[in-house]
């Protein structure tokens, strides 16, 4: 079984190589709000233009085509404009940060 | 927002296309040679189409060509959207589909003619090995390239497991495809004997773990929340689940050695990590599953939830066979029979093909300017022809495998064999009607879907999509 001289040493480097992933995901803040990076996907703008060009023409009206002006409901658009890096040390809860609009 | 940046979906469109495109050239060739096993001379006898030159067809069609293309597709979707960013080296993205293309191509043309290396789910010769290679690479550095420009912080666990799939896949490829050329359409692999063997299944369990796995699940953990506008059941439970699957995965292969001339603790090994591996997997399928918890109703009508949700109880059902067929003893049962084929087509038209078509037929209106798939009710019948068509396949060979499997073990008291083969292969014959008729069923379904797309695609008008921009910038 010589082949596994090569199969375990390969095994062992790409172990590493995720024990490093890991390691940059946990030393980058990647798990501080599992919560929060669950529900941000929901929160992006992934129509095309002709449909959501009253969601990017003005965040609050546009609230998702008329999705629900209630707290809960209006959170996706407006998350979206937050949801980069510029901001994303804000206060995490989005719902909190909708009442300012 | 005059000016505003747009996401590039030139690629994502090329690639979502050609795969339900590719997607009814490999089920429409796997329909052909099981139809060959019920009915061998129905073509003729022509080389060219004989059994042995299209089945590497089939699956390379259908794992490379239809797979390949959705997850290209998904995967540059998913990385733009979730990244808030264009893609990195647009023209590398463009060579990417023609380069993936013409390897789809190449296999169509050099498969039937006989050019093969041999090594199963890796049969094309060597240069067409080194562009795969080349392609691969491209693939690598346009995707990673995105992660790294993102404007997001947190990278969606969806983007790790499209990362772990691309990066596994260029270490299996370049290895396994390791080989002597001796002219421009022969090579020998530089591996021999049961060393070649070991490195075979290394690269054959891997490619299922990462390309059919790792890649879809990418898919799922996008597409699943996006369909049913509700974020993943447990966030927490998707990132254990990369965690754990990529630590675990990479020694299931040994257990497609069983009862051969590898080492007896080489093949316990397999078993022991095959057996590792349903902890994970299920994890990761109840999470997908659960995400529709407190929601069930949307399941009633909407058919694309459904073609992802059934794919998850689907790699449930099959993450559970495989370990189970990996232990020695229920092995010297089901190997060489065609259980095997049950459980991979539980696993490749189940879970990688209705999870696929699901994200198509939520990527195909978005990429292409229309509000919504040209018909609901044709996916509604695509879903339901699907479902059927695999049931009746698997089960066909469910019954068929576990036949042969006690026919071929069954002893007289004298302690001769008590059939001969041919009498197992009799036996089967009656299984092969009804897994034809499985096969046509799930074809039936995707000619509907490119139906459906094609029509989608003339009624939509397509309009870039903007990069959503920071609230203050």
């Amino acid at each position: 079984m010589d082949i596994l001289l090569l199969l375990i040493p390969l095994s062992i480097v790409l172990v590493c190589l995720g024990a490093w992933a890991f390691r940059w995901s946990l030393d980058h803040d990647q798990f501080d709000d599992l919560e929060r990076h669950g529900r941000s996907i929901l929160e992006e703008d992934g129509l095309p233009a002709n449909t959501s060009a009253s969601a990017s023409a003005s965040a609050g009206a546009g609230a998702g085509g008329g999705a629900g002006a209630g707290a809960g409901a209006a959170v996706a658009p407006v998350a979206s404009e937050e949801n980069t890096r510029a901001v994303v040390q804000a206060p995490a809860r989005t719902d909190h940060l909708s009442d300012e609009y | 927002m005059a000016g505003q940046a747009q996401y590039d979906d030139r690629v994502v469109r090329q690639f979502a296309l050609m795969t339900v495109v590719w997607g009814v050239v490999g089920m429409l060739v796997g329909v052909i040679i099981a139809a060959q096993l019920a009915f061998p001379d129905f073509l003729g006898g022509i080389p060219w189409l004989s059994y042995g030159r299209l089945r590497p067809l089939h699956t390379n069609a259908v794992i490379f060509a239809f797979g390949g293309c959705s997850l290209f597709a998904t995967s540059y979707y998913v990385v733009q959207r979730t990244c808030h960013v264009r893609l990195f080296a647009p023209a590398l993205a463009s060579f990417t589909f023609w380069g993936w293309t013409a390897v789809i191509v190449l296999a169509a043309v050099t498969l039937p003619l006989g050019f093969t290396s041999g090594k199963e789910y890796a049969e094309l010769e060597w240069p067409i090995d080194i562009l795969i290679a080349i392609v691969w690479v491209s693939y690598a550095i346009v995707f990673f390239g995105t992660l790294a420009t993102r404007k997001v912080s947190h990278i969606y666990v969806a983007n790790w497991f499209f990362g772990a799939f691309i990066l596994t896949v260029a270490v299996l490829h370049i290895v396994n495809s390791a080989a002597i050329p001796v002219t421009l359409f022969k090579s020998y692999s530089a591996y021999a004997g049961v060393q070649d063997a070991m490195v075979q299944w290394w690269y054959g369990h891997n490619a299922v773990g990462f390309f059919l796995t790792a890649g879809f699940l990418g898919m799922m953990y996008y597409f699943i929340p996006k369909q049913a506008e509700r974020p993943i059941y447990s966030y927490r439970l998707s990132v254990v689940h990369f965690w754990a699957l990529i630590f675990t995965y990479m020694w299931a292969g040994p257990h497609h050695l069983h009862y051969t001339a590898l080492p007896d603790w080489a093949q316990s090994l397999g078993m022991v990590f095959s057996l590792i591996l349903l902890a994970p997997s299920w994890g990761g399928m109840i999470n997908g599953i659960m995400t529709l918890s407190g929601a069930w109703h949307k399941l009633r009508d909407d058919p694309i939830l459904k073609f992802l949700i059934v794919s998850l109880s689907f790699y449930g059902m099959s993450t559970f066979e495989g370990p189970m067929m990996s232990i020695k003893t229920v092995n010297a049962l089901s190997h060489y029979t065609d259980w095997t084929i049950g459980h991979v087509h539980s696993g490749a038209l189940g879970w990688v093909g209705l999870v696929a078509m699901g994200s198509v037929y939520f990527l195909i209106p978005r990429v292409f300017g229309a509000t919504e798939m040209w018909s609901k009710r044709l996916i509604e019948i695509h879903f339901w022809i699907a479902t059927i068509g695999i049931v009746i396949y698997i089960a066909a060979m469910w019954i068929a495998g576990v036949m042969q499997g006690l026919m071929w073990r069954a002893v007289n008291d004298d302690g001769t064999l008590t059939y001969s083969f041919i009498e197992s292969v009799k036996a089967t014959y009656p299984f092969y009607l009804v897994r034809l008729f499985g096969g046509v069923l799930y074809l039936g379904g995707v000619l509907l879907m490119l139906y459906n797309v094609a029509r989608t695609i003339m009624a939509g008008r397509i309009q870039p999509a903007p990069i959503p921009v920071p609230a203050h910038a």
